[in-house]
């Protein structure tokens, strides 16, 4: 933010000043010497962490008369996920508590740690439709007789669409769900990389809903998806084709990159079965997700990117 | 317009995009002293991206230091290639499902680098020597594996003399064993491409794993990877899996994998028989 806002100031201003060297300089200084990125990381995502002494204390006194008073060590999770929704909270990949939001969407759960250390937890959530986000890590260092509390933590929104092909004269449907009221915006992207954009607000109940023509839309391949406006995460990538004659079974809008044993799941299975095809030529077309007829690097972040693993 | 400012503000561009650069590199213990085990671990600050795989090579100097294992205290859990060594150079890659764009810490009011993983290193000798990355790929958590540009930087350490040279080294008094673990089998489906499948993983408590050995029945242990693809054969086969750590304990596992002639095909063939030769002798007295 403050890179932006000082680039901004340095432009306007420099019209007004020519003798703007040594301003500049000064400026320049100011704005650039210190590094800011991790700041602008916590403010980009409104996620703080903070610590304070453990508020109930546990009575470790076996009995004796002047008991040992020691605070309690725990984290705190809390953000907005979708409304009524169940929030998963794992720690290294095994679940370990699941509560559900209220009507706005918001949810804190709180679980004991023992002693000091570097955990990394994951959260979850699922939708009212059965749509799950996408995973959301949080490695922490847990101090010992402190709470700490990771708190401004918000979902993407999920996502689905009604169709796989559509005809260029037919409709699109994509929804989900997001924060009630929540400004959100769609974006369609062409395998050129082309972008449009769509902006609206999900409703008091927490849904979205939005039904475009593919009249401007060329035969093609498309990925759809959404996000809060100024928010860095996204929803799942969904694709589309807009075709003039679409397969009548629309198959599966759900349908995951990677997922080729099709258990609409992408877990530790998924995972080993890319692994043997690692670096090795011709490998089934389901698996090379980016279709470059060799399974590396970049066909396993896309499963990372998809993982649902089995926790629930 | 003043030609100076633009001058200056192009020049800032360089400048800016330097400051701002996301980086892989290492951090190494302060003291190290001939025959110390010490840890390097692999960070990333990625200006606040979510990525969530990495593949890298690690040089290190062979004639000062070797090395001795790895510890899952980072974020990678699931490897591709867990960390080996060959001819001087430590190489792994993995994923976090899901991505990662720091570390959070209440103490510290920025985000924190990426710990991915802390290797081991035993020092042989005084001396100075430099830990380098090269081939170094980063992806973004963004669906599609975009790349991340980012820096790779090296390391300087130095080995210094030991003054307590009666010390024995933790990393060898090391005696337990990998964690217990499960083979999982992975049946092959007649309309896939992909053989059936051993899956096994598991973890050392202190070094990590250094590598998996398989043996069929009573055969000869060799070394596997998983997962590790294997025939079924017409007979069923008892296969043990051995996880080494790097000071050589071990751990076992087994699996029967039942062959293509199992007790109930056996069954289905003699009753199958039987019926034949009661319905040719019913035929035949007709």
């Amino acid at each position: 933010m403050r890179r932006h806002l000082c680039l901004l100031i340095m432009a306007k201003i420099n019209y007004k000043f020519s003798f703007s060297v040594l301003f500049f300089f000064l400026f320049y200084f100011f704005c650039f010497s210190f590094p800011v990125y991790g700041l602008e990381i916590i403010s980009t995502e409104d996620v703080s962490v903070n610590a304070v002494v453990g508020s109930t204390p546990l009575v470790d006194g076996g009995g004796s008369p002047n008991p040992l008073y020691i605070p309690e060590t725990a984290v705190r999770f809390s953000g907005i996920a979708y409304p009524y929704a169940p929030v998963y909270l794992l720690k290294e990949g095994v679940v370990q508590d699941k509560v559900f939001s209220n009507s706005s969407g918001y949810f804190s759960v709180t679980l004991k740690e023992e002693y000091s250390s570097t955990v990394l937890y994951t959260l979850f959530a699922v939708d009212l439709f059965g749509n799950r986000s996408l995973l959301l890590n949080y490695p922490i260092v847990v101090y010992q007789g402190y709470l700490t509390h990771l708190s401004g933590i918000r979902f993407a929104p999920t996502i689905v669409t009604n169709k796989v092909e559509v005809h260029p004269y037919d409709y699109l449907t994509v929804s989900g769900y997001a924060t009630p009221s929540e400004d959100l915006e769609i974006f369609v992207i062409d395998k050129n990389n082309n972008k449009k954009k769509y902006e609206f607000n999900a409703k008091i109940d927490g849904t979205y809903k939005l039904t475009f023509p593919m009249l401007n839309y060329s035969l093609g391949e498309y990925v759809v998806y959404v996000k809060y406006i100024n928010d860095k995460r996204i929803s799942k990538l969904l694709k589309f084709k807009v075709a003039e004659e679409p397969k009548s079974d629309n198959g599966d809008t759900k349908d995951i990159p990677g997922d080729c044993n099709f258990d609409k799941r992408i877990d530790l299975v998924d995972f080993s079965i890319l692994a043997y095809w690692y670096k090795k030529p011709n490998p089934p077309v389901c698996l090379d997700t980016n279709k470059d007829k060799i399974i590396n690097l970049v066909d396993f972040s896309i499963l990372a990117f998809y993982w649902t693993g089995r926790y629930e | 317009m003043n030609k100076y400012f633009l001058f200056f503000l192009i020049i800032s561009c360089f400048f800016t995009s330097k400051t701002f650069a996301a980086d892989v590199s290492f951090q190494v213990e302060d003291h190290i002293e001939v025959a110390d085990s010490f840890y390097v671990d692999i960070i990333a600050n990625t200006d606040g991206e979510l990525v969530n795989s990495i593949e890298t090579t690690i040089e290190f100097p062979e004639d000062l230091v070797i090395f001795s294992g790895y510890k899952n205290e980072g974020v990678l859990k699931l490897w591709i290639e867990a960390p080996y060594e060959k001819n001087g150079r430590v190489y792994f890659s993995g994923i976090v499902p899901g991505g990662v764009n720091g570390f959070y810490d209440a103490n510290s009011s920025v985000l924190l680098p990426i710990k991915f993983v802390r290797l081991f290193f035993v020092a042989k000798k005084a001396g100075e020597g430099s830990f380098s990355l090269k081939n170094t790929q980063l992806l973004k958590n963004d669906g599609k594996g975009s790349l991340m540009y980012f820096e790779e930087r090296g390391v300087s350490f130095s080995v210094q003399p030991n003054l307590n040279s009666g010390e024995e080294n933790s990393i060898k008094l090391d005696n337990e064993p990998p964690l217990p673990f499960e083979i999982t089998y992975l049946k092959y489906s007649f309309f896939s491409k992909t053989p059936s499948l051993l899956l096994f993983e598991t973890t050392d408590k202190k070094i990590g794993v250094k590598e998996y050995q398989m043996k069929v029945d009573n055969g000869l242990w060799s070394v596997v990877k998983s997962p590790k693809s294997i025939d079924r054969g017409i007979l069923g086969h008892l296969i043990t899996i051995k996880a080494l750590d790097f000071n050589n304990n071990a751990k076992e596992a087994y699996i029967y994998i039942p062959g293509i002639i199992t007790v109930n095909i056996v069954i289905s063939i003699f009753v199958g028989l039987i019926f034949i030769i009661w319905l040719y002798k019913l035929l035949l007295y007709k």
